[in-house]
């Protein structure tokens, strides 16, 4: 009874890999049988997409093509490194000790300023869109880099996430360092961080996931083609170049794989504990 | 802890190892796209003029021409002129046949002889004719239906008064006749009456007796038989026959006695209905009467009838008089536009008949020159269309150009644009350049849709043939244009002209030189070159050749010879 239950979760499971699979498959056929297949979402015919897990005539000429002769995919991708490296590590210097305030000192308006906070979290970029373009233009920064990094610096969703894992840390440590002569700073750098790293790299992955695959603001801030990050190259894509579509999105994939794995204990830590109270 | 820090570890070094093999693809797509790249060749916008080398081909022809005109369907004989031949003034051109000429004249003579009496004819038609007016023969008619009414009417008046009279006679006649025929019809009856009582009484009596009579015999023939006095069968034959005579006798009797009976009582009851006023008995005399009436009512009709129509002949006589007057009017003014109009007409026959006296004239001129018709003037022949043999219709053309000469020729309406009044023409026969002639540009005419303008100039020369074909060029500079590129640079699309130009875009990767699309306005080109306007700057890089086609957007690799 117990394998039976096993074998039908496994196979439940695998059912959200499914378009992934189809992806991998994809990604390994010819132009002919992705036009084929997939010509509706290329507008290339009218036949409904004929979805298949294994391509018929497997091929690495997309992978070939989009490595060796896609230099604008390059272009793309180190963009979006330049857009998101930068927004991790200013939110990491950033929004952790904002987080650290709300956490660890009692002042006037504390609640009322998370309150704020909450709000602005809450909004949808498209609410914010026509103000945040307003800012950017009036500081000449629209069709450049920073008009990605600076408001993805100063999220609030990591301010968020912190603050609720720094919570977590018992009061009784850091007033035992500061009986011990430690300052506000050493505290932070030396039990704060440690203790809340769990907290830290979880919404600095969950911002990396957000600003990784982020379309809207690149199309409504950046003009310059030549600007535009990796997640813009697939919508852009023509029937001509269609079977580099699925290798690109594999390649786009494996940085959050990647990651993924790598930060899966301390994403799960982190959330789990953002979300209970001590 | 141990297993963990491993899989952080591998993690880290999988994450550069990929950025390593991104790195490493990055450059290796790089250095194979850099030989893709569409290389181009440049141009910078410059200020300067477009010049316009225009050129066309165009006959020569007179800049005046004479017109000799041709009589029509008289058969030329021989022809002296042809096209090209210079003549002076009193040369044959050509030679008419004298018989159709002789024919024509003497044609014409009868054509005038027929005017002149059409003319006369005309004449006499416009001359005024003496008339009585409308207006005075209706004063007659009414006056003549005034005298008829008048009589009428006092023949009707007597005839009123005979009928009076002869209706008042009637009447006592008929009342007269009337007493008459009462008292004598019932004396009449009264009589009738008595006559067939007495018929009746007689009647009776005369039964009686022929009864008793037959009675007698039969009673007598029955005793004879009873008697037996004489033959037995003739007794009673005589018996049965005496018997029936009895019966006969009284059945005769009977009816003549009814049918006198009925006729006392018929008489009777006439005598007694006239007698009671029942019945007048003057029916014939009535209706006599009423025929009278009848006849002298008639006879007052019928004067009544002469009287209206004598009223109505006097009514229209009337209306007729006062329609005459407007009538009189109209008449008037027609016969006087009638008038003019023969006079115009007579003016008109008088002018044929002029033109005809001139024709007439001329005919026997060219007929006293033997049918030869001369060169009125010094010239050129330009144009002669007729040959000997030929019957001719009147459009033949001879045309004999006089003076200078003109080129006339097409261009194209673009290249007439470039072209004004006082530019300077080459010529060029079989396409070598001819000395000495000049043409100097007169007008630039574009003919309504056409793509080809007309050029027409005045030459320096006068040694050319008219008609002669020949190639003209011009030279042409247009004003200052601030910006002249190669008109290779220009492109077009449905949005219209643009240049692409290169510029430098910095990217992640160093910096790219990439197509952009520049919108212009095209305000003139020549072959080769193109001024344009729409905000360009002398140091815009304008793409103006490639070795692949390239878009907006694309990379390119500017190439510096």
């Amino acid at each position: 009874m117990e394998r039976w239950r096993r074998i039908s979760l496994i196979t439940l499971c695998l059912l959200i890999w499914v378009p992934m699979i189809v992806l991998l498959a994809a990604s390994f056929m010819s132009l002919a049988e992705i036009l084929d297949r997939y010509g509706v979402l290329f507008s290339h015919s009218d036949v409904p997409v004929q979805v298949s897990i294994l391509p018929t005539y497997p091929t690495l000429r997309a992978y070939f093509e989009l490595l060796f002769d896609s230099p604008e995919f390059f272009t793309m991708f180190w963009n979006s490194f330049l857009q998101v490296a930068p927004v991790l590590l200013g939110q990491l210097i950033v929004a952790a000790p904002g987080a650290w305030a709300f956490s660890a000192y009692e002042f006037k308006g504390r609640k009322l300023f998370f309150l704020f906070y909450h709000i602005v979290m809450i909004l949808p970029f498209q609410v914010t869109m026509v103000s945040d373009y307003l800012v950017l233009d009036s500081f000449h920064l629209l069709n450049t880099h920073l008009a990605l990094v600076l408001p993805g610096i100063f999220s609030v969703f990591p301010v968020f996430i912190m603050v609720k894992n720094f919570e977590n840390i018992p009061k009784a440590l850091t007033e035992a360092a500061r009986i011990d002569g430690a300052g506000e700073f050493y505290i932070f750098l030396h039990i704060g961080i440690p203790l809340g790293k769990s907290g830290i790299f979880s919404a600095l992955l969950l911002s990396f996931f957000e600003q990784w695959n982020a379309i809207e603001q690149p199309i409504t801030f950046l003009k310059d083609k030549q600007l535009w990050p990796l997640s813009l190259y697939l919508p852009n894509i023509t029937p001509a170049k269609a079977a580099t579509v699925f290798a690109a999105a594999a390649v786009m994939m494996v940085p959050c794989v990647m990651l993924s794995v790598l930060g899966e204990e301390y994403l799960t830590e982190g959330i789990v504990s953002s979300g209970i109270k001590e | 802890m141990k297993e963990k820090l491993t899989i952080q570890m591998t993690g880290k070094k999988m994450i550069l190892v990929f950025l390593t093999v991104m790195l490493v693809f990055t450059i290796l797509s790089r250095a194979l796209d850099s030989i893709k790249v569409p290389k181009v060749n440049i141009a910078h916008p410059q200020k300067g003029n477009l010049n316009y080398e225009i050129s066309g081909t165009g006959k020569i022809e007179a800049k005046e021409m004479l017109s000799v005109s041709v009589l029509p369907d008289m058969k030329i004989r021989s022809v002296d002129a042809f096209e090209g031949k210079k003549i002076v003034s009193g040369e044959t051109l050509f030679t008419f046949q004298m018989t159709e000429l002789q024919e024509a004249y003497e044609a014409m003579e009868r054509e005038l002889e027929k005017l002149e009496i059409s003319l006369e004819a005309e004449k006499l038609e416009s001359l005024p004719l003496p008339k009585m007016s409308l207006q005075e023969l209706a004063a007659q008619s009414l006056q003549k239906a005034e005298e008829i009414l008048k009589k009428v009417q006092d023949k009707y008046e007597k005839a009123q008064e005979t009928h009076s009279d002869k209706l008042a006679k009637i009447q006592a006649d008929y009342e007269a006749d009337q007493l008459k025929t009462k008292t004598r019809l019932l004396q009449d009856r009264y009589d009738a009456y008595m006559s067939a009582e007495r018929s009746y009484t007689t009647a009776l009596i005369d039964q009686e007796e022929a009864v008793l009579a037959a009675r007698a015999a039969y009673k007598d023939a029955k005793r004879a038989l009873e008697e037996g006095d004489g033959d037995e069968e003739a007794l009673e034959s005589e018996v049965k026959r005496t018997y029936k005579l009895v019966i006969g006798t009284e059945d005769k009797w009977d009816l003549a006695v009814a049918e006198a009976n009925q006729n006392r009582l018929n008489k009777k009851n006439d005598y007694e209905a006239m007698k009671n006023g029942t019945e007048d008995g003057t029916k014939d005399l009535l209706e006599e009467y009423e025929a009278s009436i009848e006849r002298i009512d008639q006879e007052l009709a019928v004067e009544a009838e002469n009287l209206a129509s004598a009223e109505s002949t006097y009514h229209d006589a009337l209306q007729e008089s006062a329609n005459a007057g407007i009538n009189d009017s109209y008449n008037k003014t027609a016969g006087e536009r009638e008038r003019q109009l023969s006079v115009l007409r007579q003016k008109s026959i008088a002018l044929s008949i002029g033109k005809l006296q001139m024709e007439l004239h001329k005919l026997s001129e060219l007929i006293a020159a033997n049918g030869q018709v001369k060169a009125p003037i010094d010239g050129m022949v330009t144009k002669l269309s007729m040959e000997a043999g030929q019957i001719t219709t009147g459009s033949e053309a001879i045309l004999i150009g006089l003076g200078d000469l003109k080129l006339k020729g097409t261009i194209s309406k673009e290249s007439a644009g470039y072209l004004s009044s006082g530019d300077e023409l080459s010529l060029f026969k079989d396409g070598r350049p001819m000395s000495g002639p000049v043409g100097i540009v007169e007008s630039v005419i574009f003919v309504g849709d056409d793509e080809q303008a007309v050029i027409t100039a005045n030459l320096t020369a006068t040694n050319l043939s008219p008609g002669a074909a020949v190639d003209f060029k011009a030279t042409s500079s247009s004003p200052a244009y601030d910006y002249i590129i190669p008109i290779n640079a220009l492109r077009k699309d449905n949005d219209g002209e643009y240049l692409l130009l290169v510029e430098d875009r910095k990217t992640i990767l160093g910096i790219e030189q990439i197509a952009v699309r520049r919108n212009v306005t095209l305000l003139a080109k020549n072959s080769s070159k193109a001024a344009i306007e729409g905000g360009l700057s002398y140091d815009d890089i304008v793409i103006s050749g490639s070795n692949k086609s390239i878009q907006e957007g694309d990379r390119v690799r500017v190439i510096t010879d």
